[in-house]
């Protein structure tokens, strides 16, 4: 199981990502967060031995062996098959009969038991994708709830970008813009003193890069994936991968500016924006080697037609983490109140 | 050629005309001489039963002229014997022009563009039906005037096609404090499974842990948020004691 750390507060937040579940604490010394990766790959019984011998998680489940987190990306990438993932673009998989059942075990291990009965948990929604109106959050809300609750834990939702101005703008007096850049979706979000003024998603992420780039050049979306985690600069592409890459890298970002500035011209009457403000990137998709940089020019690009005043363009200091940690400010505040 | 136009306004009769059970809005035609020689017509005009009036009957009313004699003409020589599989064609064309010209083109597209718009938008009718119904209800009798009003005043009609829109998920972004439109959702009855987290499962799992030194940035956050409720609550403290 997990490594014991003493924690000394209550409360917990909890980062639901298609990628990535990410769970933050806090502990004496600071924060402790405890990761999984959010995919599984189905074994035959046969393999239990295989299975122990190696090391690697899994869950017995009726006739079959499910091995869960990247040993399943490792498993599957060795039998050439693609691996399963309970969520899909940022929203539980409509079609994957067992996403339901894994997410519930991966939830459990990742928060723990409760310290206390009812302890608090804010864990991450994402917010409505507006370029995939078939698509609510409606019922990915209602099972996570349900999840974190039948866990031993007292659920809250919180928005997924918002998370991300309560860890990373608290000098700002929790103002910004915020951007999460999943592997499923991409979330924004623009709080002025923790004031939600616009919230939304668009339905392009991690996933979106590697599926585009892998059909220009005729290789698979899991090498993709792999070459950008190995180590990509954005800044300077050395290869024909890499600059496929690259291309699909700022088409996103573009994509997601464009949608900012659309989304805030609908509500500019109603908002009011009283000085400049920062904007914050994060999550995994963010993690690229030159991500600030390559946004930055993009940005810079688009700038003239950006209807806000940025003061500047920072990244969140931990991208994997930031969501869970302002989760975890928002659980804290929770018990503060009380 | 002009004639006599009686225009009957009363049930009534002229026997010297030959006119009997003549009805209301029932028009006949005499002749000019015919009218003026009758005596019963006279009478009756008198009493307001019949308007006459002089005029020049329209073609289609007026008597036709007998048609000419009929001649029957000699058969054109036969040059070519038509097969009978064309005559089948012909027919088949035929029939084909008369079913396309039966069917009534406006009529149709309506159809096509209702089940258009019904795969577009599924049960928008029942969504409309479900909202105006709402809003309909939720009228209070006090609300309504004393006869009560059928139909919706104008800040209803926009409540009700907010939450049409709402449900049929159209529109993007959100209003300052809200979350883009759909996200929230109507609170419709979802079915979510119970026990999902199966606490007898048996394997093996091991999470990455890590372990940041320092709460400095948390403590920040903290700090600021306390800062902020503060601050607020001042400012709600001066707008209360003003």
């Amino acid at each position: 199981m997990t490594e014991e750390l003493e924690v000394s507060t209550l409360g917990v937040g909890l980062d639901m990502g298609t990628m990535n579940i990410v769970a933050a604490r806090r502990s004496q010394k600071g924060v402790v967060t405890n990761r999984i990766r959010d995919a599984f790959h189905v074994l035959p019984r046969e393999n239990k031995k295989m299975l122990r011998l190696s090391g690697v998680n899994y869950i017995e489940k009726e006739e079959d062996l499910i091995v869960v987190g990247d040993a399943a990306y490792d498993m599957a990438n060795m039998m050439s098959q693609e691996v399963r993932r309970p969520l899909q673009s940022g929203l539980i998989a409509a079609g994957e009969i067992d996403a339901l059942d894994i997410l519930g075990v991966l939830v459990k291990h990742v928060l723990g038991d409760p310290k206390e009965d009812n302890e608090i948990c804010y864990f991450s929604v994402p917010a409505a994708p507006v370029d995939d109106l078939s698509r609510d959050i409606v019922y990915h809300r209602g099972v996570l709830e349900r999840i974190v609750t039948e866990c031993g834990y007292k659920a809250y939702p919180s928005n997924e970008a918002l998370a991300i101005i309560y860890s990373e703008c608290a000098k700002d007096a929790f103002s910004g813009i915020s951007f999460s850049f999943g592997s499923g979706m991409t979330n924004v979000a623009l709080a002025i003193n923790t004031i939600e003024g616009l919230s939304f998603s668009v339905a392009r992420g991690g996933d979106w890069i590697d599926h585009g780039a892998a059909k220009s050049t005729g290789s698979t979306q899991a090498r993709m994936c792999s070459l950008k985690e190995k180590g990509l600069n954005l800044v300077n592409p050395t290869d024909r991968d890499q600059e496929a890459l690259c291309v699909y890298y700022k088409a996103l970002i573009e994509y997601a500016i464009d949608n900012v500035a659309t989304e805030f011209k609908k509500i500019q009457n109603k908002f009011s924006l009283p000085k400049a403000i920062p904007i914050v990137v994060s999550g995994g998709t963010s993690k690229a080697g030159g991500f600030l940089e390559f946004f930055t020019q993009v940005f810079n690009e688009k700038k003239r037609r950006f209807p806000i005043e940025v003061s500047e363009i920072r990244a969140a200091r931990e991208p994997l983490d930031a969501v869970a940690r302002g989760l975890l400010v928002q659980a804290l505040q929770e018990y503060e109140d009380e | 050629m002009i004639e006599a136009k009686i225009i009957c306004s009363h049930p009534c009769d002229i026997p010297d005309l030959g006119i009997t059970g003549l009805k209301r809005g029932e028009e006949r035609w005499v002749s000019v001489a015919a009218a003026q020689a009758s005596r019963d017509l006279t009478k009756e005009q008198g009493k307001g039963n019949v308007r006459v009036y002089r005029k020049v009957r329209r073609m289609e009313t007026a008597p036709r002229r007998p048609a000419p004699p009929f001649v029957a003409a000699s058969r054109p020589p036969v040059r070519e014997r038509v097969q009978p599989e064309t005559i089948e064609k012909h027919i088949e064309v035929e029939v084909e022009r008369i079913v396309e010209s039966s069917v009534d083109v406006d009529e149709l597209a309506r159809k096509i563009k209702a089940e258009m718009l019904g795969d577009l938008i599924p049960n928008l009718k029942d969504v409309i039906a479900q909202e105006v119904g709402k809003a309909l209800a939720a009228q209070k009798p006090a609300e309504a005037p004393a006869p009560a009003q059928p139909g919706l005043d104008a800040s209803q009609l926009e409540n009700v096609l907010e939450g049409v829109l709402r449900r049929v998920g159209v529109g993007g972004g959100g209003a300052p404090g809200q979350q883009g439109s759909r996200a929230s959702g109507p609170a419709d009855p979802l079915f979510i499974p119970t026990d999902i987290v199966d606490k007898a499962a048996k394997g093996k799992i091991t999470v990455k842990s890590k372990d940041s030194e320092g709460t400095d940035d948390l403590d920040d956050a903290q700090a600021a948020l306390r800062e902020m409720k503060r601050a607020r609550r001042g400012k709600t403290k001066g707008n209360e004691e003003k």
